[in-house]
């Protein structure tokens, strides 16, 4: 087929049925796929006010037509589902190998519906599909099942979450492969109240494209140009995502003891990608059919820390270190770690323990509560309050529900660096300008990664914008945002951009498919997917799109962003004009109608 | 002439490229289980190994096949002639190390061919584990070590 | 004035920090770099003919990238730390 497999299956989870239904091809023409496909089926059938614990909230795994072709770093796949941290439409993008794998089996994804009563696990061996017992897994971490499973099954790949996404943490992760994560907005805890607790697939089929020939000629293209850029080609590869450190900070933008003390940050090397490869790393690693090999394989040989896994990519790595003003990489390491094994979002849980910090300090949150006396830079209390929440153990139980909701409960929610209560990442918004509209705009809350505009004004890739002005972000910010859309929709990894663009991309998927649309029809169906979450949010009752007080009024004490704060309103009044919304930020009818929503 | 596929473990990262653009190449299809070679990734062991047919000198394959369709050419690549080939699959049995298939979808057995002397996995293998070179000159890992004494006791700058 | 290498570069210069006199400019600094690192560092932060920054060499002065400030002509002062990275990304 023309890179579809053209069946989904739908899964209900109370009365344990298993149905294959044929692939919407209309909808995946629109939507172009994984992210986007799975947001519309979402859309089309889950009511936007659903509780996203209840059994009406539905789960969707959706691979895109590139995923498991040989079309560059085609390994991805996407979680869909309302979002129990932010009560968006969450989507959570995840690599490894387990979407190549489910297609390979002749799905292009599945639709998980109610809840189980009973533990439960999906087991996909190509035609056979059906709901196995999982009452023995139940309890065990990431590691444990997989291991378990593929015991018993042999060469499965599998997806699961461990106990923090049983008992509902709300950012519990989906993870496969042990060590990839499908990570954010508490997906995991999604499935967790499904009682489904993994996912176990092998295929042996095949993925096919519409133009086989002209589909190589792109993937050869593509290929080429990802070796030869210094990025994706080398740089990536042999320093992971970590080597932002430095940089950000240079820059001024890597925030603070909870984003509290400024973004300067003199320890900053302490965990930087330089300092891993010197340290903990063993070796680099690729998902399927990946030349970048950005993951990191980790080893803390010995010591309090000693442990093995893979990460820490840059925003975990940031959140446990400056943003807690720990320096010890090992304890950094250590925790990530633990977030794999035990199946939750470390940006989510770091930033959570750095607000408890601040609170601690303040003396409004009460050493009793915590068990120990917290403070910034405690190395050995970001492990074990890590430790807490994923065993479910004294102050890891306030934890477990994020930064907002533990702020709230102490009488500061400003004091959560959240935008619609998910934590942002690792760029201050009042240094880089662009990433402060992101974060405030992004459609699943305090995201970085969907409108990356660190990536021009910081980096200088595609070009360099200065990353102190509002002039221009807004209309660049759109343009990050649909293209991201877009290859996220694809199936193929967003790391891509680095090295090629719209152009390469879209020439894979022309091919794969079969349709010959130009570049800037193809652009449209990501703002088609941008806009089709806009419009779920608002109907969900989202909160509007702001940043926290610190952002919006603290001035930046040092650095060359010294004495900015973060210029939202500025640009986002352009930004709804340019999106074609009204001044409150509300898809207009015309622009529903244009984009065929 | 009579190049060989030399597989480095130490830089595989199990991004299994080599297996996609075989099972395509030979098949047109994206499968790994139509990849004449296999990455093997032991993940507590933080190693992956790209396995394929090594065309062994005195090839189990060749011997044993019923119909005489297993030879070698000129350049030492043991091929499968499919018009004689009756698919009994003895030559699956017989490779002792497992490098020789039959897949289900093609009804037929497949194996390395080194497609035609341009072999997809060593030329999309992004790090090198996979790479077709001619033995009498490959010194790949001799040189890695020259090198660094050269690192050591030689002199910069002298031409 | 310090001067910071980052990344590979480190690789290159076997030093992440240094301390020198200030040259007037940039293109100053690159130059007295180029001379003291060889080129191994050259190629890297200056064009074939010298007279440009490396298309992959990123270069802040106090944090600021030095397309926004005056190029490669960007004044120096003892008083300025100039960091160095070679083009990256992450996310």
């Amino acid at each position: 087929m023309n890179a579809w497999m053209g069946t989904i299956l739908r899964v209900d989870l109370a009365a344990k049925t298993v149905k294959k239904e044929p692939l919407s091809m209309q909808d995946a023409h629109d939507y172009v796929g994984a992210r986007g496909l799975g947001t519309k089926y979402f859309c089309d059938e889950v009511d936007p006010k659903v509780d996203p614990l209840s059994p009406d909230n539905k789960l969707i795994f959706m691979t895109g037509p590139l995923t498991g072709t040989a079309a560059g770093c085609a390994g991805r796949y996407e979680v869909v589902a309302k979002a129990p941290l932010t009560g968006t439409i969450g989507a959570a993008n995840s690599g490894g190998h387990f979407g190549p794998e489910l297609k390979f089996a002749g799905y292009d994804g599945i639709i998980f519906e109610n809840a189980s009563e009973t533990p439960v696990y999906l087991y996909i061996n190509d035609d056979a599909v059906e709901l196995r017992d999982a009452t023995g897994l139940w309890g065990k971490t990431v590691y444990e099942t997989t291991d378990a499973l593929q015991e018993s099954l042999g060469n499965f790949k599998i997806s699961c979450i461990g106990p923090t996404g049983e008992r509902l943490c709300l950012y519990a992760a989906v993870m496969n492969e042990k060590h990839r994560a499908a990570g954010r907005g508490g997906l995991g805890a999604v499935m967790g109240s499904k009682k489904l607790k993994a996912i176990a697939v092998r295929g042996t089929g095949s993925v096919t494209v519409a133009r086989p020939e002209k589909f190589m000629e792109a993937v050869v293209d593509a290929r080429a140009k990802l070796k030869a850029h210094p990025v994706t080609g080398t740089g990536l590869g042999a320093l992971g995502t970590e080597v932002l450190v430095n940089i950000v900070n240079e820059s001024g933008a890597l925030p603070l003891r909870n984003w509290r003390d400024g973004s300067v940050f003199d320890q900053a090397d302490t965990a930087s990608g330089e300092t891993l490869a010197k340290t903990y790393l063993v070796k680099k690693k690729g998902c399927y059919g990946c030349p970048i090999a950005c993951g990191r394989v980790t080893n803390v040989p010995d010591g309090p820390f000693k442990s093995f896994g893979e990460g820490p990519e840059y925003e975990a790595g940031w959140s446990y270190g400056a943003d807690c003003g720990v320096t010890d990489l090992a304890a950094i390491v250590r925790a990530n770690h633990l977030c794999n094994e035990y199946g939750m979002d470390p940006i989510t849980l770091g930033s959570t323990i750095a607000c408890a910090m601040e609170l601690a300090d303040m003396g409004v949150l009460p050493e009793s509560d915590v068990g120990f006396k917290l403070r910034f830079g405690d190395a050995q209390a970001i492990v074990d309050l890590t430790e807490a929440v994923g065993k479910n153990e004294g102050f890891g139980k306030e934890l477990a529900k994020g930064s907002y909701r533990l702020a709230e409960k102490y009488g500061h929610p400003e004091l959560s660096m959240s935008v619609k209560k998910q934590e942002m990442p690792a760029y201050d918004g009042r240094a880089v300008q662009g990433m402060a509209l992101e974060y405030a705009t992004s459609n699943r809350g305090g995201c970085h990664v969907r409108g990356y505009l660190t990536s021009p004004e910081i980096l200088g890739i595609p070009l360099k914008t200065d990353p102190l002005v509002t002039e221009g972000k807004a209309a660049l910010l759109k343009l990050f945002q649909d293209l991201t859309s877009f290859v996220d929709a694809t199936g193929t990894c967003l790391f891509t951009t680095f090295g090629i663009g719209l152009p390469e991309i879209a020439a894979e998927y022309r091919e794969a498919v079969g349709t010959d649309e130009t570049d800037e029809e193809i652009l449209l169906k990501g703002e088609r997917i941008w806009n089709l979450e806009k419009r779920f949010n608002i109907a969900a009752g989202v909160e509007k799109d702001t940043l926290p007080p610190r952002l919006l009024r603290e001035k930046l004490p040092s650095g060359p962003a010294k004495g900015k704060v973060a210029e939202l309103y500025t640009m986002l009044e352009e930004y709804y004009a340019l999106r074609g919304w009204d001044k409150e930020g509300v898809p207009t009818p015309d622009k529903l109608t244009q984009l065929g929503i | 002439m009579g190049k060989q596929l030399i597989i480095q473990p130490e830089k595989c990262m199990s991004c299994r490229t080599c297996e996609i653009m075989c099972s395509f190449q030979h098949t047109q299809q994206f499968n790994p289980r139509l990849s004449a070679v296999t990455v093997m990734d032991y993940e507590s062991a933080a190693v992956s190994i790209p396995v394929m047919c090594l065309q062994c000198e005195d090839a189990c394959c060749e011997k044993v096949c019923p119909v005489h369709a297993i030879s070698r050419d000129a350049d030492g690549t043991v091929l499968i002639d499919h018009e004689k080939c009756i698919t009994c699959k003895m030559c699956v049995s017989a490779c002792p190390l497992g490098n020789i298939s039959f897949s289900p979808i093609t009804r037929q057995v497949f194996k390395c061919d080194l497609c035609g002397g341009d072999p997809m996995c060593a030329k999309f293998c992004p790090t090198g584990a996979i790479t077709f070179v001619d033995p009498a000159e490959s010194a790949d890992r001799k040189k890695a070590v020259a090198e660094s004494f050269k690192e050591v006791f030689g002199e910069e700058g002298l031409a | 004035m310090k001067v910071r290498f980052f990344a590979t570069y480190r690789d290159i210069t076997h030093v992440a920090e240094l301390e020198m006199p200030a040259p007037e400019s940039v293109r100053g600094l690159l130059l007295a770099l180029c001379e003291r690192f060889g080129p191994a560092l050259q190629k890297e932060i200056l064009s074939p003919d010298l007279s440009a920054l490396g298309q992959n060499a990123i270069v802040l002065v106090d944090g600021r990238h030095i397309t926004h400030l005056n190029g490669i002509d960007t004044p120096l002062s003892e008083a300025n730390t100039v960091a160095i990275f070679p083009l990256m990304a992450g996310g």
